[in-house]
Parts: C-alpha cells; sequence; structure tokens
C-alpha cells in the first residue's frame, strides 16, 4: 500500500516537474510547480515527518509559488516569453547541474551513519530480550540497548465524570508542584494530559524528560521522586491522584537505516513516541541540529523573491 | 484546464481546514498536535484557487479581482498568523482540543479574557479573517459596482456554485476557528453547568460568529484599496508584533511566578496587565487625538 502510493506521487512529481521546465507559459509552470511541490509534501507525509510536510506546504506552496504568481500577473504583460537561454549561460548551468546529479546520486549510494534511535514499551522486560536477539540476528554490533524509565504516568480518581475544567487545574497543579520542587525542574519536563478511554472519570497525566538522558547527563526519571513530590498536593477536593506509574522502556542508539526500518516495522515491538509540545519544537527549530536548515530554508525564500522581480522585470524593460 | 479546475481547489482547500476544528470534547477531529500549523498552511492554499480561476477567465475583470484577492490573502494572513500565535504562546500547544481544555470551566476563563493582549487578538483575527474571506467590507476582490464579480465573473453553473460554496464554508470555518481559539470552543460559559451538550455550544457561538459576519456585511460600505492595505500593514500587523511581545512577557513573569498579593488576593501577571495595558492603550489614544502626528494631506485613491 505504502509503494503504491509513494509511485503514484512520485510519478506526479516527476510528471509536473518535467511540465515546469518545458512549458512555454509562465502561469502554467507555476500551477505544474504547485502540484509537484505537493506531491513532495506527501513524500514527508509517508517519511513520517508530519511537520516538515505542513512546512512544504506553508512555505513552497502557499508563500514561493504564491510570490511567483503574484510577481508574473502583477508586472508582465506577456505571459508566453521565449525563455532561451544564451550559450553563455548554457555551460554554467550544465556545470552546475552536473555537481548536483552527481551529489545526489553520492549520497543516494552512500551508507548512513548509524545513528537512528528508537525506543519501544517493555513492561515485562521482555521486550529488551526480543530486540537483543533481533539486533544478533541482523548483525548489527554498533547498536546500544539501554533499559530505562522513559516516562511517568500519573493517574488521577474523580469522584464521577471529570469536568474539562478538572483536567486543566490537574495539568496546572502538577506543573506547579514540580516548580515548587526545584524552581527550574518544570522546563525539564514535557507535560501532556491523556484522557482513559472508557473511564470518565479518571485521568492521566504523562511526564517525559526533555532531550534525551544520556545527552545531558542528567538522573533519569525517577517515579518514587515525582511521587514524593506530587503526593500532598490536590488540584481540587474532587480529585485524587491514586498512581503514580514509571513506564519501563528499551532505547535503542546507534542503529543503521535498514535494521531502523526492521525494528520499527516488528508487529511485536510497540514504538514509545515521544510527547511533543511547541516549546520542544522551538528548541529543535532554535538552538538544536536544525538552525541550519532552518536558516537555508529563509535564503531560499530570499532567492525565490529575487528571482519573481527578475521575471517581473523581463516584461517593463524595453 | 485550470479553468475547470480552480472551483474545485478553492474548496476543497475550505473544506480541509475543517479537520482542525474541535466540535465537541473527546472529538478526534482536531485532536492532533500540529492543527494550528495545519490551518494557517491549508488556508494558503486558497489564494492559489483564486489566481488560477482569474487567470484563466482570461477576462480583465476576473484578472483584476485575482490580483486583488492575492495581494489582500497574502497581506493579511500575516495579522492572522500573529495572532493565532498568540494563542499558542498562552496555552503552549499547537493542539487545538488542548487549546479548548486549557480554556474550560466558565466564561472567565475563555483566552479572550485571560489577558487583554489575547483580547486584542481576537478581534484582530476576527477581522483578518473576514478580509481573508473576501467579505464585504472587505469584498473588493468581488465587488461589484467596480469589476463585475470580481474572480468568477465567467463562471457559471455548478462551477460557480463550487465558489459560493467555498465562500459560505470559509464563513462557517474561520468562525469556528475563531470560536475554538478565543471563545471556549465546546465548553460552556457557566462552570458546573451541563445544561447543553459541548456540541450545541460550539455551534451557538459559531452560529452567533457567522450573524456577526452578514451583520457586518449589511452595516458598512466597502473600503477602498488603499485603505484596506493601509489597515493590515500599518496598524495590524504592528498591533500583532506587539501583542505577541506582550503575551510572550506576560507567560515569562507567569513561569518565574510574578505577582501581588493584595490583602490575601493573589494577582498574577495577567491581572497586573489587565490594569495595566488598558491605560497604556488610553493614554496612547490620548497623545493620537491631541498633537501627536499630524494628519497628512489624504492621498488620492490609487487603482492597482
Amino acid at each position: 500500500m505504502e509503494a503504491v502510493v509513494f509511485y503514484l506521487l512520485a510519478g506526479v512529481a516527476v510528471v509536473f516537474a518535467g511540465v515546469v521546465v518545458t512549458t512555454r507559459n509562465v502561469v502554467h509552470a507555476a500551477f505544474a510547480l504547485m502540484v509537484s511541490l505537493g506531491a513532495v509534501a506527501g513524500f514527508y507525509v509517508l517519511l513520517d515527518a508530519d511537520f516538515l510536510a505542513v512546512i512544504q506546504l506553508l512555505v513552497y506552496v502557499g508563500g514561493i509559488l504564491v510570490l511567483v504568481l503574484f510577481g508574473v500577473m502583477m508586472t508582465s504583460g506577456r505571459l508566453i516569453m521565449q525563455l532561451r537561454a544564451p550559450v553563455g549561460q548554457l555551460l554554467p548551468a550544465t556545470f552546475v547541474g552536473l555537481i548536483l546529479l552527481g551529489f545526489l546520486l553520492h549520497v543516494g549510494r552512500s551508507e548512513l551513519p548509524n545513528n537512528r534511535t528508537l525506543v519501544f514499551e517493555d513492561s515485562d522486560g521482555e521486550t529488551a530480550r526480543r530486540v537483543a536477539r533481533l539486533l544478533r540476528e541482523l548483525g548489527a554490533e554498533s547498536a546500544r540497548l539501554q533499559s530505562e524509565t522513559a516516562r511517568v504516568v500519573l493517574t488521577f480518581q474523580g469522584a464521577g465524570p471529570l469536568r474539562p475544567e478538572a483536567v486543566r487545574d490537574a495539568r496546572r497543579a502538577v506543573e506547579r508542584g514540580l516548580q515548587a520542587a526545584r524552581p527550574s525542574s518544570s522546563r525539564l519536563y514535557v507535560i501532556q494530559v491523556q484522557e482513559v478511554w472508557g473511564a470518565p472519570e479518571r485521568l492521566q497525566i504523562a511526564l517525559e524528560r526533555k532531550g534525551t538522558p544520556a545527552s545531558d547527563g542528567m538522573a533519569p526519571l525517577d517515579p518514587s521522586r515525582i511521587a514524593e513530590i506530587l503526593q500532598p498536593l490536590s488540584p481540587r477536593e474532587d480529585l485524587r491522584l491514586i498512581a503514580v506509574q514509571g513506564l519501563r522502556a528499551v532505547r535503542v542508539q546507534g542503529l543503521s537505516e535498514a535494521v531502523y526500518r526492521r525494528l520499527r516495522e516488528d508487529p511485536a515491538l510497540r514504538v514509545l513516541t515521544p510527547l511533543s509540545t511547541t516549546a520542544g519544537l522551538g528548541d529543535a527549530l532554535m538552538l538544536g541540529e536544525f538552525l541550519l536548515p532552518f536558516e537555508v530554508a529563509g535564503l531560499i525564500l530570499l532567492v525565490a523573491l529575487m528571482g519573481a522581480a527578475i521575471i517581473a522585470r523581463k516584461g517593463i524593460t524595453p | 484546464m485550470l479553468f475547470r479546475f480552480a472551483p474545485y481547489l478553492v474548496f476543497g482547500a475550505s473544506v480541509a481546514v475543517a479537520s482542525v476544528v474541535p466540535p465537541f470534547r473527546s472529538s478526534l477531529i482536531g485532536n492532533y498536535d500540529l492543527g494550528l500549523f495545519l490551518y494557517l498552511a491549508i488556508s494558503s492554499l486558497v489564494v492559489l484557487g483564486i489566481i488560477m480561476a482569474g487567470w484563466a477567465s482570461n477576462s480583465k475583470y476576473s484578472l483584476f479581482g485575482a490580483m486583488r484577492a492575492a495581494a489582500q490573502i497574502v497581506s493579511y494572513e500575516i495579522p492572522l498568523g500573529l495572532a493565532v500565535l498568540v494563542v499558542v504562546l498562552a496555552t503552549g500547544t499547537l493542539n487545538p482540543q488542548r487549546v479548548v481544555y486549557d480554556q474550560a470551566g466558565g466564561v472567565h476563563h475563555w483566552l479572550i479574557f485571560r489577558q487583554p493582549f489575547l483580547f486584542i487578538s481576537a478581534f484582530l483575527y476576527y477581522i483578518s479573517a473576514i478580509a481573508e474571506v473576501n467579505r464585504t467590507p472587505f469584498d473588493l476582490p468581488e465587488a461589484e459596482s467596480e469589476i463585475v464579480a470580481g474572480f468568477h465573473t465567467e463562471y457559471s453553473g455548478i462551477r460557480f456554485a463550487y465558489f459560493f460554496m467555498a465562500e459560505y464554508t470559509n464563513m462557517v470555518i474561520v468562525s469556528a476557528i475563531a470560536t475554538t481559539l478565543f471563545l471556549g470552543g465546546w465548553s460552556g460559559p457557566i462552570p458546573g453547568w451541563d445544561l447543553l451538550p459541548g456540541v450545541v455550544w460550539f455551534a451557538l457561538k459559531t452560529v452567533l460568529l457567522v450573524f456577526v459576519m452578514m451583520w457586518l456585511r449589511w452595516t458598512l460600505p466597502r473600503v477602498r484599496v488603499d485603505q484596506l492595505m493601509a489597515l493590515c500593514w500599518k496598524y495590524f500587523l504592528p498591533i500583532g508584533l506587539v501583542n505577541v511581545l506582550g503575551t510572550g512577557i506576560l507567560e515569562l513573569l507567569a513561569q518565574e511566578g510574578v505577582g501581588l498579593t493584595i490583602g490575601g488576593w493573589r494577582i498574577g501577571p495577567n491581572g497586573i496587565a489587565w490594569v495595566v495595558v488598558p491605560v497604556l492603550v488610553a493614554l496612547l489614544g490620548v497623545y493620537a487625538f491631541s498633537g501627536g502626528p499630524q494628519p497628512r494631506p489624504a492621498a488620492a485613491p490609487r487603482r492597482p
């Protein structure tokens, strides 16, 4: 199924990209580009990169394309243009194109570094053994296995079905409790509220550490310590904290791409997707490894702006 | 081919936005972590369909309408995005369902009444949204008295119907999003009073906002193009930026635990802001209306 969708999208992207470079009509080219870029957003969804897919829609389809169309239509009288490149431009263009092609082929053929990470739920310790056995079978020597408490789940119990405001108050109480225990500690945790399906009088709040324990050298999550902090606090008189559970998990680091895919698709293993908030997003974009791509995206927007201006000027200069 | 495809693109993009609005508690619609971001991304696709329609009609009125639409929608997307950003800053989530949970439990918890910057943002969002969906007083792309019917002059039959369905769908959805972001979504106005189910509250608030849109349509005359652009770039954009800055400062102060205690009542940064910001706005108003910047001679109306 995934393969069918992939080839469908790939066909659409390639065909419409072909239309972009062959058509003589600038507006047709722009709309063909829209379809092509939309198909690329589809690829990102298939690769589990939802955020990137939305960025693709927002920046390329919604931003650059509108800019180009707007520039062309506002200023140029002639829409059918003879975009013929002089020979002087042909040579450097071929050179740059070949370099780009070589680069893409190199990336496509080269081995990716073994740096993928997966986290699996491991309530009974069985998963750790299964993952270890699978890794041995697949011959993944570089992988490192680590058993840890990946998440703490607080369960609250109300008198009857919970009101929405109880949900909010419970979350705020947890935030305040953690903050009172250590002034900066609320920023160390990602806090997310989860409803319990089929039990409307219950409420779960999940806590996760920001970042990976190995990377910042801090102590891992400790359920008993968190229970100690939060036990005396009662967010509302009709809401009691009844359980603090640590969710055991296996963290596997240093996986190659092939092993990563094999493990992810194993039906017996449950992948633990990390909790997410906007704060984490900001950290990743502004302070983490994505700062450079983020700036490059800004540069591309600038180039598109200049390109639109140049295309638009062609029509009016004598 | 572009002529035939355009109405479906406009309508499709309008309806796709509906997927980010949670209509009731425990709804799976609108309960995902990129919701508000997806809303901003999809809503910018509508303008492509409008340009497509205006250009492919091969008529000067359609092209004028499409160009006006492009300029207007692209401009008003910025204050719209800033207003949504203020909500994201205040609630710390992009998930629309979580935004509603954050304002549950009575009218005093609704985001519009949480702090003054959000109050301003709500109006900023609503006015920008009216401009974004091309309703009067901002219906320049289809101004009957000037350019026949704008970008859909040359359409008839079911394709014309799709344009109109898109316009009315857009009105309802934009109102639904305003309800979700600022008016508490499906939560009722009185705490502990569950007379009506959440979806009814949600529908009531949405219909109220749609009613205000229609009311404005029959009350206000159409603005000029230069007034429209001045409103966006000279007023809404700076106000939106100040809102983002102010909300950021208030959130930071709340995180540091700043507050006053007067007679056993603890007042947080939001309460203090409710006193300080209106005073500042009033002072600014007095300054502007008494010997502030001198009024310039009115510029001649420009035509695009």
